[in-house]
């Protein structure tokens, strides 16, 4: 038994089918190969609307940056997101660091799933990223970044849990 | 002593299918060897979800180069992205492979030993 609030067994996306064809070539067929669970996926844009990989980003904020991090990493430095997961380099100022952007992908997964449940996609537990590479100081001189989800239109925070009517995209 | 600052590694997409972020076979992700991506450089769409299955290898590489070698070893250098494509749960997903690539020339570099 499938709790009724998630995509049912038959229940191949048909409403959703025109945007995935156009955004990931996936035909009828691929679309009955698909798991439930990646369906599920899919069914975010239910809860969300068809558009809310478009109407957000990640932010990932650089707030502490002491000092001996090779990458150059300074406070107030960004690296914003798409959110697809791809890194908007027009809108980003900090290095690219792949140590530092790698934590992020975890909590891209939980987007994923948030969105799923329709809640906001942004995790209300996991805000906060530092560089996995840590030395021989103990870390004193990793980067350290927050996280938080804008609107793409306004750059507006968005912190509500459900978003609301105004913050849903249209 | 190698100068890692004539060197970067290019991580060449090898096979790709349904990638929600379109990247396609041939493009690539160029990297320094300190693990900065450049983005002017890479013709990929920079997706976090092959990138962050090659900050590891990043790792490696400056392990390598500090030893004298390769930085890209010869047993590690395929990697594909964290989605399991359609038939294993999820959706699409990209394979690629790593380069060491002489800055200056743009030509793969010559192997690199111990000295």
């Amino acid at each position: 038994m499938i709790d009724p609030y998630y995509v049912q067994p038959e229940d191949h996306l048909a409403d959703m089918a025109p945007q995935l064809e156009r955004a990931l070539g996936l035909t009828e067929d691929d679309l009955a190969r698909l798991s439930p669970e990646a369906r599920n996926l899919f069914s975010a844009r239910r809860h969300l609307g068809h558009t809310w990989l478009d109407d957000y980003e990640i932010v990932v904020e650089v707030t502490h940056a002491p000092g001996g991090c090779a990458c150059g990493m300074q406070v107030g430095q960004k690296i914003v997101f798409d959110m697809r997961h791809k890194v908007k380099p027009d809108l980003s100022d900090a290095p690219l660091c792949l140590h530092l952007m790698s934590p992020v992908l975890s909590i891209f997964y939980m987007t994923f799933d948030r969105a799923a449940e329709g809640l906001n996609p942004l995790t209300c537990i996991w805000r906060y990223v530092e560089c996995p590479v840590t030395g021989p100081d103990h870390g004193a001189g990793k980067a350290l970044a927050q996280i938080h989800m804008r609107r793409v239109d306004t750059l507006e925070p968005v912190t509500a849990r459900i978003l609301t009517q105004a913050e849903a995209p249209k | 002593m190698i100068d890692l600052d004539t060197l970067e590694i290019h991580a060449v997409v090898t096979r790709a299918f349904f990638c929600a972020n379109h990247i396609t076979e041939g493009q690539r992700f160029v990297f320094d060897l300190k693990g900065r991506l450049d983005p002017e450089r890479s013709d990929a769409n920079l997706c976090l979800g092959i990138l962050a299955k090659l900050q590891p290898a990043l790792l490696l590489a400056q392990d390598r180069a500090a030893e004298g070698l390769n930085p890209v070893s010869p047993r590690f250098r395929n990697f594909d992205c964290f989605d399991t494509g359609i038939d294993h749960g999820g959706t699409g997903k990209i394979y690629v492979e790593l380069h060491l690539i002489d800055k200056a020339t743009g030509e793969p570099a010559g192997p690199v030993v111990r000295v």
